[in-house]
């Protein structure tokens, strides 16, 4: 998401010193970092649960409880592509 | 090449600044050996006068080689003691005139905001406040703070030597909890809870029963787990919040913590509270100490200041703090 804009802001020198889009920077930034640890958070946990329901003997407690592997998350190719922050703004 | 530049600086900044301080506290040095040998000299006049007073009597006992030599000896041993003892009012004026002239000079020259005081330091109540070490303290003893700004980093920095009280009667001893280099520095991301990232002894000693037995830590928070095994491999994650240790602990700095553990050769442990990072880095060295002996090279004694120093803040660069791209672009806090 942020290479896409520091690529546009590269054709006008004077924003990158404008506060406000430091500010909206730095919150990309932010909304990034956390999306991104929700993700892994997330991931650990499947994986923790996917290592319980196949290793012996938990394998046998998740067998009784009904407990099956669940998926990783992953990012789709269109989920992966920039976000239109122009278009944030507009609307 | 920026290392050879920094060197050459450096070797500039020490004929200009340095080495008349040097020249200066030469003096004093001389005549902290002068106060050792006079405190000697009349310690061994003496004692040796007592000695020599019972000598015929002594000699009765046993023959008259071993009584020379055991007296020689033992008026040798104590009149260095009674001198160390003596000596040492010297020696400590001595040791905070070098601390406050020259360890001074070698902080600025690395053109950071940081005041330096040579018998203060991180206070126990930060220490505690860590939750590194989740013990009780007897005693705490901290030396050699710098406080101030590295970059856009706040830190407070110093030695400390912390040791308990362990056992009851002839049992009691003190147990020594951590020596080394103590840091506190706000942390480039905003956060509540707590994460205490230490070393991994128990899995790696008894696999995954050690990870069962972590897991049964109730003195500590949850186990994190962060899918990371080189990381996993050499530290273990408490925290209050899951989700917030895997905001703080990204995978670029799981390596970079791994690669500062590696670069300083020690079991360093680190912790995430208020906002801060606190690392604790055990060193047996005892940094910034004058030397009485052997200063026919101050400027090799005063190099390794200077190395010692640039590792300490190469921490800051090594656990990238000054990168400020964050919601907390700027120091919040002042200490």
């Amino acid at each position: 998401m942020l290479k896409g804009l520091m690529v546009q802001v590269e054709n006008y020198p004077d924003l990158k010193a404008s506060q406000n889009f430091l500010s909206l920077q730095r919150s990309l930034n932010e909304v990034e970092a956390q999306i991104s640890a929700a993700r892994r958070n997330y991931n650990a946990a499947v994986t923790v649960l996917n290592n319980g329901v196949e290793m012996f003997p938990s394998s046998i407690v998740a067998a009784m409880m009904g407990l099956k592997r669940k998926a990783v998350f992953e990012i789709t190719d269109t989920e992966r592509q920039n976000v239109d922050v122009r278009g944030l703004f507009r609307s | 090449m920026e290392m050879e530049n920094n060197k050459k600086n450096f070797s500039l900044y020490f004929d200009q600044k340095i080495y008349p301080e040097l020249k200066d506290l030469e003096k004093i040095r001389r005549e902290v050996w002068v106060s050792y040998l006079k405190w000697f000299l009349i310690a061994f006049g003496g004692l040796g006068g007592v000695v020599w007073y019972y000598f015929d009597a002594l000699k009765g006992y046993i023959p008259w080689e071993t009584a020379v030599l055991i007296c020689a000896l033992v008026v040798f041993i104590v009149s260095a003691l009674l001198s160390s003892v003596f000596g040492r009012s010297r020696y400590r004026y001595y040791v905070e005139e070098f601390k406050n002239r020259v360890i001074r000079q070698v902080i600025d020259f690395f053109g950071y905001n940081l005041l330096y005081a040579a018998d203060s330091g991180v206070s126990e109540h930060m220490f505690q406040a860590s939750g590194i070490f989740n013990v009780s303290l007897d005693v705490f003893k901290h030396e050699d703070g710098i406080t101030g700004t590295v970059g856009q980093t706040q830190v407070s920095l110093s030695e400390l030597c912390v040791k308990d009280v362990r056992g009851y009667g002839r049992n009691r001893r003190y147990v020594e909890i951590f020596n080394g280099l103590f840091i506190v520095a706000d942390f480039h991301k905003h956060f509540k809870g707590k994460t205490f990232v230490l070393t991994d002894h128990a899995e790696r000693v008894f696999g995954f029963i050690g990870k069962m037995f972590q897991e049964m830590n109730f003195s500590r928070p949850p186990l994190v787990c962060l899918g990371d095994p080189s990381f996993e491999k050499e530290f273990v994650v408490h925290s209050t919040d899951q989700q917030e240790a895997h905001y703080i602990l990204t995978p670029d700095m799981m390596k970079r913590m791994v690669r500062l553990k590696q670069s300083v050769k020690a079991p360093v442990q680190f912790s995430f509270v208020d906002s801060s990072i606190y690392i604790a880095i055990p060193q047996a060295k005892n940094m910034f100490e004058p030397k009485l002996f052997g200063t026919s090279h101050p400027r090799m004694q005063v190099y390794e200041y200077y190395t010692d120093l640039k590792r300490v803040f190469q921490v800051i660069e090594d656990l990238n703090l000054n990168t400020r791209i964050w919601s907390k672009a700027v120091m919040s806090k002042e200490r």
